[in-house]
């Protein structure tokens, strides 16, 4: 909220405004068809225009009947009722702090949204690739053991032609 | 983070003037009671833990928000009415209701004469005011009204600094012609200045 504003016309009582406003040749204002600024001393700025009418909106909104009055009042306790009772659970559900974490992490969510696809989306990316070295890794000791384990020389599996003698001898 | 109490103060500052700009939107005052409820509602429960400086600009944007969500509603709701019905309700949905309740609060403080001039500029100024495009009455309720800066209307309106500008002027300059034109004149507001009240003033 503009305070500058607010202290030069709030200070304006509507009876200030209906002075400026008498004081006013509006026709003379509207003939220029382009804008309500007018050079005379007199007339009135669209802004001191504007700040009566908004006076006068706001002289009128005070005059509600009682039914409007009450319908607010209920909306309004309605309302405060709803933020007491999610204050009082988050209080609750403080002493929990596994609870409380997952309340702030689910409201920076909620905040940074797209931050949070970001995050989401990277650990996701180091998890995978995680994932797979480590099944790289896994496959690399497997095979060690395998060579260590077999029967034919490491260099048999290493020889191009080593597969085709196998097939060979294998049809005889 | 804010409390109920400030809540509380917060909505019974805003409340009045929420409804009736809400009302002059919509053109329902049950429907506006409705879509102001809703928002109350919609503070507390989704941003009733931010700090309470925040509830202005929060409250509003969730008010054209909620308003706009009326407007999409009726659309359809108008669709369907239009190639559905020929047996349309009538209005009154038979509640009984204290006649005395909803009679306007007057100020009695001023001569009748007075308070007859300006019941007739306020409901003037009203209808001027309903009569004025969606975008130019936001922009115009927002900066004039609520009192908010360029960058917090053009925040909550979702357009840039400069469209609040032309909304605010065109808005303004709608509401001068429209006044004029229902003859606000007659009623002394726009009367020309005598040599005496140049002196005074």
């Amino acid at each position: 909220m503009n305070s500058q504003e607010n202290t030069t016309n709030k200070g304006l009582d509507s009876n200030m405004s209906e002075v400026r406003l008498t004081d006013t040749n509006l026709s003379k204002a509207n003939s220029s068809k382009d804008s309500i600024h007018m050079t005379d001393e007199r007339s009135i700025t669209e802004e001191q225009f504007a700040r009566y009418i908004s006076d006068t909106l706001e002289e009128r909104s005070q005059q509600l009947n009682a039914y409007q009055l009450k319908r607010l009042a209920q909306a309004r306790e309605l309302a405060v009722r709803q933020l007491h009772t999610q204050q009082s659970n988050s209080t609750q559900a403080n002493g929990n702090v596994l609870h409380w974490l997952g309340h702030q992490m689910g409201d920076y969510i909620g905040h940074h949204r797209a931050m949070s696809t970001a995050m989401i989306a990277g650990i996701m990316m180091v998890t995978f690739f995680a994932a797979q070295q480590l099944d790289f890794n896994n496959n690399l000791e497997n095979s060690d053991a395998f060579l260590l384990a077999s029967e034919l020389p490491p260099e048999a599996f290493a020889d191009k032609g080593f597969d085709t003698w196998l097939e060979s001898k294998a049809t005889y | 983070m804010a409390t109920p109490k400030e809540l509380s103060d917060f909505l019974a500052s805003v409340e009045r003037r929420a409804f009736k700009q809400t009302a002059y939107a919509v053109r329902d005052d049950h429907a506006a009671l409705d879509i102001v409820q809703d928002a109350m509602m919609k503070l507390a429960d989704k941003y009733g833990n931010h700090p309470a400086n925040e509830y202005p600009m929060l409250f509003q944007r969730i008010l054209q928000n909620t308003m706009r969500d009326f407007w999409r509603r009726q659309k359809v709701r108008n669709l369907w009415t239009t190639l559905l019905s020929s047996f349309g309700a009538s209005g009154e949905d038979g509640e009984d209701r204290d006649p005395l309740e909803t009679i306007d609060v007057e100020d009695d403080s001023d001569e009748p004469s007075t308070q007859l001039e300006r019941t007739q500029t306020i409901r003037l100024i009203e209808n001027a005011l309903e009569k004025l495009p969606t975008r130019q009455r936001e922009a115009f309720v927002l900066r004039y009204w609520e009192e908010m800066d360029v960058a917090e209307t053009a925040g909550i309106m979702g357009c840039s600094q400069g469209s609040v500008k032309t909304h605010c002027s065109r808005a303004v300059r709608a509401l001068a012609m429209e006044l004029e034109r229902q003859g606000l004149n007659k009623l002394g507001i726009f009367k020309p200045m005598s040599p005496t009240a140049s002196s005074e003033s």
